[in-house]
Order: C-alpha cells, then sequence, then structure tokens
C-alpha cells in the first residue's frame, strides 16, 4: 500500500489530528518531526518516519520505523538512546538521517534543539539553586 | 503491504510453534472510504427506523473491502497495537474454546492486544447532552473486534470486556468494522475465521460461495505509489525536459574595476597592462642597480656639472647675499644671525 494512498485515507480524519486556532492542524503521532498536519511529515502515512524524544536525565531517544516489518506493529520501530552532547548527537543525527530521509534532515536537527532546550534547566528556576 | 503479501503469521495463544496462513484476497480490494460512510450513515438508521434503509446496504459490492490490514489506518483510529505482532492478527483456533473472561483477558496479553481494551474500558465516561436521560447514559471507545469462525465459548468468554465486540466471520456487520463510518477497526481473527474468507467473499478470479453473484472489487489501479510511477522509465521518456527559466538579469560589473568586464569590452587591454607592468619591472631594477652604485661611491653613469656652471651659481649667491637691503641700525642686532660683517 503506497503511502500516497494512505495519506489519502488519513488526512480527512484521524485521531491524531488536533485543531489549532487560525486553521492550523497538527498532529499528534509518533514520528512526526514537526507536529504538523502534512503528508511530508506526517507518521502514518510515510513508511519511513523518524521520532525523537525527550528520555530520562538529559538523554534523547532516537526512534526509526523498519521498512521491512511495516505490518509488524511491535518490531516496526527501532529507538536508539543517547546521552552524547547535543552538538555531537545533532552531527550523528544529521548524517543519519541524511541517508535515510534526506528531506527531514532540517526537521530532525530543529527537534533535537528543541528536545534539548527543554531538557536544560532553567536560570534562576529551582532546580538551578538548590544545586 | 497487503496486497503483496501473500501470508500471515497466526499467533499462538499458549506459546507454541507459529503457523503461517494464506491472506484473505478481500484484504486487496480497493479501500473506499467513500462508500464505507455512505453505507455506515444507511445501515446506522436500522437502529431507529428501519424503513429508511435500502435493503441492499452493507451488501454493496465495494462497501464489503475495509481496511483492518493496514497499521497506519489502524493507528488512525486510534487503537493502540503499538505491541501487537502482526497487522491483520491472527490467532490461533485454541482462542474460540476459551470461556472464561479471565483466560480470555489472558489471550489478549499475549498477542499484545489488551492495552487497545485498557483503553477502551478507561475510556468509559458520561455520555454529554440529554442522552443520558434516554437510558444511553454512558460512552465508551470501541476496543478490538474478535472474529471467530465458530463459537465454542469465545463469544461469552470476550462479551463482557468493555469496548471489545465479538462476531461471527459469517455476520460481518460494518458497523462493527467501520465503527462512525471510520476505517480501520482493531480486528483479531481467529484461524478458522480468517480461512473462511476466501469462501464468503470469494477471490479475484472465484466467485463468492455464500452471497450470490459477488465478486470482489479490483483496485483501478494496480500501483498507488506516485513516486515511483512519476520516476518510472515509461513515463520520464515520453515527458519533455523542464523548461529553464532565466534567473533574472545578471549582476552588472564595473569594468574600470574587474578587468574581466573591461577585457570584454577592450581587449587589448590585457596586452597594455601587461606591457605597463613588465615596464615598470625593469624601471625599478635600473633605479635599484643605480642607487646601488651611488652608495658605493661608484659613478653612477649620471652627468656632472662642469666648472663653469659652478661658477656661475656661486656668484649669483655672493651677488644675492650683496644685494640684500637688510641694513641699517634696525637689522645690527641679526648680524650674528646673518653670520656676516655690516659693510662699512
Amino acid at each position: 500500500m503506497s503511502s500516497q494512498l494512505v495519506w489519502q485515507l488519513v488526512k480527512n480524519y484521524n485521531s491524531f489530528m488536533v485543531k489549532g486556532l487560525n486553521g492550523s492542524t497538527f498532529s499528534t503521532e509518533p514520528g512526526n518531526l514537526f507536529n504538523k498536519h502534512s503528508y511530508k511529515y506526517s507518521g502514518l502515512a510515510n513508511e519511513k518516519t523518524v521520532h525523537i524524544e525527550a528520555g530520562d536525565d538529559m538523554a534523547v531517544t532516537v526512534t526509526k520505523s523498519r521498512t521491512k516489518n511495516a505490518q509488524k506493529p511491535a518490531a516496526a520501530r527501532h529507538s536508539t538512546t543517547s546521552k552524547k552532547h547535543v552538538r555531537r548527537q545533532a552531527t550523528s543525527l544529521g548524517k543519519e538521517v541524511q541517508h535515510f530521509r534526506p528531506d527531514l534532515k532540517a526537521a530532525a536537527l530543529a527537534r533535537l534543539s528543541a528536545v534539548n532546550k527543554s531538557q536544560r534547566t532553567k536560570r534562576g528556576s529551582k532546580a538551578a539553586k538548590s544545586s | 503491504m497487503a496486497a503483496a503479501r501473500p501470508t500471515v503469521t497466526v499467533q499462538s495463544i499458549d506459546g507454541e510453534a507459529a503457523e503461517q496462513i494464506a491472506l484473505p484476497a478481500v484484504f486487496t480490494a480497493p479501500i473506499r472510504p467513500d462508500i464505507v460512510l455512505q453505507v455506515h450513515t444507511g445501515i446506522a438508521k436500522n437502529a431507529r427506523q428501519p424503513y429508511a434503509v435500502s435493503y441492499k446496504a452493507g451488501h454493496q459490492t465495494s462497501a464489503e473491502s475495509w481496511a483492518s490490514a493496514l497499521p497506519a489506518l489502524v493507528m488512525a483510529r486510534g487503537h493502540r497495537i503499538e505491541q501487537v505482532a502482526e497487522v491483520p492478527l491472527v490467532i490461533d483456533d485454541g482462542a474460540e474454546s476459551v470461556t472464561k473472561t479471565a483466560k480470555a483477558v489472558a489471550v489478549l496479553k499475549t498477542v499484545g492486544a489488551y492495552a487497545d481494551a485498557e483503553k477502551a474500558k478507561a475510556s468509559r465516561n458520561i455520555r454529554r447532552g440529554k442522552g443520558k436521560m434516554r437510558n444511553r447514559r454512558y460512552v465508551n471507545r470501541k476496543g478490538p473486534l474478535v472474529v471467530y469462525g465458530t463459537d465454542s465459548g469465545i463469544a461469552k468468554a470476550f462479551r463482557n470486556l468493555p469496548g471489545v465486540d465479538v462476531a461471527s466471520v459469517e455476520r460481518l456487520n460494518l458497523l462493527q468494522l467501520a465503527p462512525g463510518g471510520h476505517l480501520g477497526r482493531f480486528i483479531i481473527w481467529t484461524k478458522s475465521a480468517f480461512a473462511k474468507l476466501d469462501e464468503i467473499f470469494g477471490t479475484v478470479d472465484k466467485e463468492s460461495v455464500q452471497k450470490k453473484g459477488y465478486k470482489l472489487p479490483r483496485a483501478p489501479m494496480t500501483n498507488s505509489d506516485l513516486t515511483r510511477l512519476i520516476n518510472s522509465d515509461e513515463i520520464q521518456t515520453v515527458v519533455r525536459p523542464p523548461i529553464q527559466t532565466k534567473k533574472g538579469a545578471p549582476l552588472k560589473k564595473n569594468p574600470l574595476k574587474n578587468l574581466g568586464a573591461l577585457l570584454k569590452l577592450n581587449p587589448y587591454a590585457k596586452t597594455a597592462r601587461r606591457m605597463e607592468l613588465l615596464a615598470e619591472a625593469k624601471r625599478k631594477v635600473a633605479k635599484a642597480e643605480k642607487l646601488e652604485k651611488i652608495r658605493k661611491g661608484q659613478p653612477s653613469g649620471a652627468t656632472k656639472r662642469s666648472k663653469e656652471v659652478k661658477e656661475v651659481g656661486k656668484r649669483f649667491y655672493k651677488q644675492m647675499i650683496a644685494s640684500s637691503d637688510y641694513i641699517g641700525e634696525d637689522y645690527e642686532v641679526f648680524n650674528a644671525w646673518l653670520g656676516q660683517q655690516k659693510k662699512a
């Protein structure tokens, strides 16, 4: 089943769609790097997806889909967790995504940066003061 | 890829070796959300006003196709199938003789489908609006649909689980296959039910045994992969090459500053410039040599002034001093400064 056909079936309604303000539509499924409801970023329609998520203690989990196991949900994803410094991580992630889905490279790096930003302790926060 | 996959693994419920079963042809039928929605709307009326429904509803040809074999669509309906081993999910016939709900839960857990049942259970809420007072007090999400071939207790075992529906493969209902008209219900087939599908719906080249005159619809497109089509040799050989449009006017270069631009206007400029440089280099060398000689006290080759010329110079100087008007009392103070005696 081609990804274009799946997108046609899924684009009008699906359980992950979130309608935002001013006619913007977002999507919450895993594998959607910008959480944007569009064919390019869709984690449902595309065969190859990349997902980046915050792990415990500054770790970042990168999940890639396995096209070979598309019919087997339990084995359809492969994830790696890394605690590298974010700059090191950006280099390796960029290379990885470049081979896997070149069109998603910029989005993957942007999401990695956003995830990292969410993990950093805020200046002046209670956690920063106590440590 | 449902169309390309001929077999599905039968998931055992007690850890036995897995077995393969052929994928029924009905899974290759085109997915038609438009028809499903239309027919769903029709059948859904059955519950309240039976006379409004066409007698054909639910039995029209392509309405029977469904999309429960695509993980993406099942997920898009909101089912929790992350732990499921394979879609479509086919389980061992042993599940049909399960008689206890506790055992049914265990079966769901082993095949990774319990998360979906849990989700349905947790979603139970009080209905919004007036339906509450019309004997429809609670709402909850749909969980998996269990489809069996023969009922040896399975229907009673599963039916008390909230959200979980049970159906015989002989009496599949669009309201259960596509709740709300939305494709992609998570279906758990038993092996015997799965094997019966070819008999019920027929295959592409064989008519259905149970439905008279029913043939499986075929997809008008054999390949729906657009990128693959566009990049195929057949299409690429007949399309014309892309039109190269000019990108605006080129940047204007100043020929007085940019040598390349100057050469375009005046090809001789190159020779002129080269000669100029050569001459300059020559001049430099000559000057350096000359300076060197002067420093060493050698004759530099420059012409010397003759004695007569020197005499003329001296005479002029003397005369200039003598003819000065700065003579008198007022200027006595400057005598020392001028360095000469006042003339008597």
